[in-house]
């Protein structure tokens, strides 16, 4: 029984190809793009009757027919508010927690300080993250320290802003470490099938059994140690990256693996084999670029789960380690501490809000304006 | 006259889409009596199936809504049916057919099951007499072993196999309407005219009145008492088969019939395709909708609407210059 | 008897997975019962494997743990040898392996007079209690909810429910558990009653633990079941159901909700996977003695037979789960059986 190829993006799996069927989704990580789910959040697409099919092809000629299929996909973007505003917020995030410091670094009056008191203390020195006021602890908010200060008298908003920039940081490396892999296994996997595909089905089923927090945590317990020894404080943030990124990629592979498939059975494709075109040229001309709309909206949705989950292997003590900075760190620290002061706890709290769920919802805008669900 | 079975008076179905109001069906009025067969034609996207959809209040909506108009059976407007009276009428009264088979039924159910839960929910029979009917139903359609294959799922039939189990549910409660919406085109050629024929034989049988949708006028000829064509949401022409086929009135009829193959069609000449697109539905020009395709337009056609007159005996048609 | 009862574990493991086999073989057929069992079988031993490799190769072993390194010659050497570690990779591994077979996860390094086993029954209700009430509340509620959504779309409950469950989703329980305690503590300092925010010991600690656990779950849950109710709604077959003048409840539940059960099921094993993570980081908020914090410690201690133990048993678990979801499937899905 064959329940079509093009089951295998919406997660329902072909019974004879060796995959187990369950989506497989790592939740945590991409289960998200179930075409399922995203269209879910479309409500008119939702609805669509057999008769409003016919359109759509007039919808395509108002949008003018000489688009391209990517620039139409980004021009539909453009055109939904939530994901707008939410790429704002994100790149207000990302280019804030970058360059803000450079200037926060000479922002703000001198402040008795030091050791004992006494002494000037500038805000080059108390606006770098890793400085400690010892004593101007868990402080409120002030004209120097704008949300306070720590546990260690260390000022929030410089350790906020190096947090955010590990997040990005890490999902930044897992990203093109799982597109790379995901989109070369899930291509060749789906082009050429045989020992490649069987492979990234028993690594997807395997996968399937670690989630990824448990692999993450698993990897940095036994080797994190190893890794500090060899590479230095980063060296486990750099361990956890790379086993998030071994557990997300599989995902990515196989939507890309699906859709190649797809891709196959295309008459373009038949076309150019056809007219002589060779295996290496087929894919890198006809199948990787076609692959761009797919690749881009599981991308978007796995930086969700690597930002979560490197916040949550910091916060378990087993990522970032003092006195670097990190979202799921600080979270650990003020927990420990919300019957002195609860307000502690909000600070990266929210700001882990906000980031995750603006990279949410302009990952649901993505998939819905690069995979607009036709009826077939 | 007798009462009418169905009678549609002005049915107006339209879609709210984002790109704007499609007037899929705009003044359509047509009847069927006791016992005759009416046939429905029309080009994909005409609104013929919306037409029969909307006759029993299946469309999806949003985003389709009827706005307009009556659909009385046996007197009773269906639109002003309340839930428990749609549900009586459903599949009791008036039973239809869909047109693609291969997802017309319940996968998950076996097919005695899908027969006998339409027969317990019309004939109010118990579980026993339910099954034994729909055995009898499996073997009216012709599938042989039928009370082996009770219980076998949808996905163990072929396609021209799991049509005469929707003609099994259809039929299984003595309906007096039964409407089939392209009932054969999702099936192979050969099969196509086993099932038209088993369908026709067992509404006569059954003494029910057909309103067959298609877009292919052959079906026609060979089903139907009477024929109306649609175009763009509107009837445009109206007649007994015979007449229509012999002396169309209107323009996009002559058409059509110009675009079958016909065994008196002379050798090596070729046949007439219908030059332009069917129009977008959101913005109709005023006038004939056909005008942009018609040979025959003029200035009048253009800048008003023709209405469904009579032009012959039995014969109607919706054009200013028929013929 | 007492041979019994340490036993019983392994014997309760072996009897579920018999009946689940038999179960299968006897609805959906010997050979997908194989091939699902063969994938099992492949998926346990890769964990085990992968677990054992990481465990090899972690620095720092049982001796370095026991005496801080101070231990005398000899006291290593017998330490080494107890352990096992005196062994070449390959005999070591046989070692795990076999013992892991059977259940059998050896003695802590922290204390050779503790079997890791005993950890584990000490531990592991605790955590088992928390998941399984969280993803239970989860599907009860997620699941009809979903439906409901469903059935109203496009209602200004479907949108509240729609969004409601995608930032439930999106946010990790470690941003949920400080909005919890926000509440608590005001609502204490105000004089109102309130909930626990710390421990397990009462039902009104074990509140907010369990809601947040299952959260996520949930989410995912409605959303899941939404989007596949109104896949199903538009089939050709409830449009069936509908001309023949069914019950609006019986077209939902007997014609769409069946179906669309199906894509749901698939959904529960990874949605099991994606909530396990969230034990750990509830476990070491809330300060629940389960297993997630104890093995937490033993990563610290470098106490690496329990954190074996522990990532086997939950991926065990998972991929349990996930061949109970696999049979499910094919049991809800007729068109599996005769391929």
């Amino acid at each position: 029984m064959r329940i079509d190829e093009s089951s295998e993006q919406t997660g329902t799996q072909s019974f004879n190809d060796g995959y187990s069927i369950n989506p497989g989704s790592e939740l945590g990580t991409a289960g998200f793009l179930e075409p399922q789910l995203a269209i879910a959040t479309n409500p008119l697409e939702t609805t669509l009757s057999q008769s409003e099919l016919d359109l759509r092809t007039q919808e395509a000629v108002t949008e003018g027919q000489s688009l391209s299929p990517i620039e139409a996909s980004l021009r539909r973007l453009g055109r939904d508010k939530r994901a707008m505003v939410c790429l704002a917020v994100i790149i207000f995030m990302v280019v804030a927690s970058y360059v803000f410091p450079i200037f926060y670094l000479h922002m703000g009056p001198n402040i008795q300080g030091g050791i004992f008191g006494n002494a000037s203390v500038p805000p080059e020195l108390y606006h770098y993250m890793q400085h400690q006021e010892l004593l101007n602890l868990d402080a409120p908010s002030s004209l120097a320290h704008p949300l306070g200060t720590d546990q260690l008298g260390r000022d929030i908003l410089a350790r906020l802003m190096a947090g955010v920039n590990v997040s990005i940081q890490v999902a930044l490396f897992v990203e093109i470490f799982d597109v790379v892999l995901g989109l070369i296994i899930g291509v060749l996997a789906g082009f050429f099938g045989g020992w490649i595909d069987t492979f990234l089905a028993r690594f997807t089923d395997l996968m399937f059994a670690f989630p990824t927090l448990l692999f993450a945590i698993l990897a940095a317990a036994t080797l994190g140690p190893a890794f500090v020894d060899a590479l230095g404080p980063q060296g486990r943030l750099i361990l956890v990256s790379i086993a998030i990124g071994i557990t997300v990629w599989p995902q990515m592979a196989r939507f890309v693996r699906g859709q190649t498939l797809q891709l196959k059975e295309q008459q373009f494709i038949e076309a150019a084999r056809m007219s002589g075109s060779s295996n290496q040229r087929i894919m890198m001309q006809h199948i990787v670029p076609n692959l761009f709309s797919i690749v881009v909206a599981a991308a978007t949705l796995d930086i969700v789960g690597t930002i979560t989950a490197e916040a949550a292997i910091s916060l378990l003590g087993l990522g970032v380690e003092p006195p670097g900075s990190s979202l799921g760190l600080m979270i650990n620290d003020a927990a420990q501490r919300i019957n002195i002061s609860l307000w502690e706890i909000l600070w990266p709290t929210i700001t882990l809000s906000i980031l995750v769920l603006a990279i949410s919802f302009l990952g649901d805008g993505v998939n819905d304006a690069f995979n607009p669900r036709t009826k077939d | 006259m007798a009462e009418k079975l169905l009678d549609v008076q002005h049915l107006r179905t339209h879609f709210f889409t984002r790109a704007g109001v499609v007037k899929a069906v705009e003044d359509v009025s047509f009847y069927i009596d006791e016992g005759e067969t009416l046939g429905l034609v029309g080009e994909s996207g005409c609104g013929k199936s919306v037409t029969s959809l909307s006759i029993l209040r299946l469309l999806e909506s949003p985003p389709g809504k009827i706005v307009g108009g009556k659909v009385l059976f046996q007197g009773e407007d269906i639109l002003e049916m309340n839930r428990e009276e749609l549900n009586a009428l459903r599949g009791g009264r008036a039973a239809m057919i869909f047109q693609d088979p291969m997802t017309s039924l319940n996968p998950v159910y076996p097919i005695g099951y899908q027969i006998a839960e339409a027969v317990k929910a019309h004939l109010k029979l118990d579980d026993k007499a339910a099954m034994n009917r729909a055995v009898e139903m499996l073997d009216r359609v012709r599938i042989p072993e039928a009370r082996r294959r009770l219980n076998h799922y949808p996905h163990e039939f072929s396609g021209g196999m799991r049509q005469r189990v929707m003609i099994a549910i259809a039929l299984s409660c003595n309906p007096q309407l039964l409407i089939a919406d392209e009932p054969t085109t999702a099936l192979d050629v050969t099969i196509q005219a086993q099932v038209l024929d088993l369908m026709k034989g067992l509404a006569q049988e059954f003494r029910t009145a057909t309103l067959l949708i298609t877009h292919d006028l052959g079906v026609v000829a060979g089903s139907c008492d009477r024929v109306n064509v649609m175009y763009a949401g509107r009837i445009v022409e109206a007649a007994p088969t015979t007449t229509l086929f012999a002396k169309p009135a209107h323009p996009y009829t002559q058409a059509l019939l110009a675009a079958v193959p016909r065994s008196d069609t002379p050798k090596g000449s070729r046949l007439a395709a219908i030059g332009g697109q069917p129009p977008n539905l959101i913005n109709l020009a005023p006038g004939c909708p056909f005008a942009p395709r018609c040979p025959k337009a003029q200035a009048r056609c253009r800048a008003e609407l023709p209405p469904l007159e009579t032009v012959g005996p039995n014969q109607q048609a919706a054009c200013f210059y028929p013929y | 008897m007492d041979q019994l009862s340490q036993n019983l574990p392994g014997i309760i493991f072996l009897l579920v997975i018999v009946g689940i086999c038999a179960f299968t073989a006897i609805r959906v057929g010997v050979r997908f019962l194989i091939r699902r069992l063969a994938g099992l079988v492949f998926v346990l031993w890769g964990v085990s494997f992968i677990t054992f490799v990481l465990g090899y190769f972690a620095p720092g072993n049982a001796v370095l743990v026991n005496c801080n390194g101070h231990c005398p010659r000899a006291q290593v050497a017998s330490l080494m040898h107890f352990y096992g570690l005196d062994q070449g990779f390959w005999q070591q591994y046989w070692h795990f392996l076999s013992n892991a077979v059977r259940l059998d996860f050896g003695y802590s390094y922290i204390d050779r007079t503790v079997r890791v086993n005993d950890i584990l029954s000490r531990y592991v209700p605790v955590s088992a209690q928390l998941g399984i009430s969280g993803v239970v509340l989860a599907v009860l509620v997620g699941v009809p909810l979903g439906l409901y959504a469903a059935v109203k779309a496009n209602t200004a409950f479907d949108t509240v429910a729609q969004t409601a469950s995608l930032v439930l989703f999106a946010l990790p329980s470690f941003v949920l558990i400080p909005f919890y305690w926000l509440i608590m503590i005001n609502l204490h300092n105000a004089g109102l009653p309130s909930l626990a925010v710390t421990g397990w010991d009462s039902w009104d600690a074990m509140v907010g633990p369990i809601l947040i656990f299952g959260a996520g779950a949930f989410a995912f849950f409605v959303r899941i079941t939404r989007a596949s109710m109104l896949e199903v709604l538009r089939q050709d077959y409830v449009r069936t159901a509908r001309a023949k003048g069914l019950q609006e409840r019986v077209v939902i539940w007997k014609h769409a909700f069946r179906n669309a059960l199906i894509n749901v099921l698939t959904a529960v094993g990874p949605a099991l996977g994606f909530a396990v993570g969230g034990v750990f980081i509830i476990e070491l908020l809330f300060n629940i003695p389960g297993i997630g914090v104890y093995s937490l410690t033993a990563i610290e201690n470098r106490d690496y037979p329990v954190v074996q133990a522990t990532v086997l048993l939950i991926a065990v678990f998972i991929a349990l789960a996930n061949l109970l979801t696999d049979v499910a499937y094919g049991i809800a899905d007729p068109r599996i059986k005769t391929q």
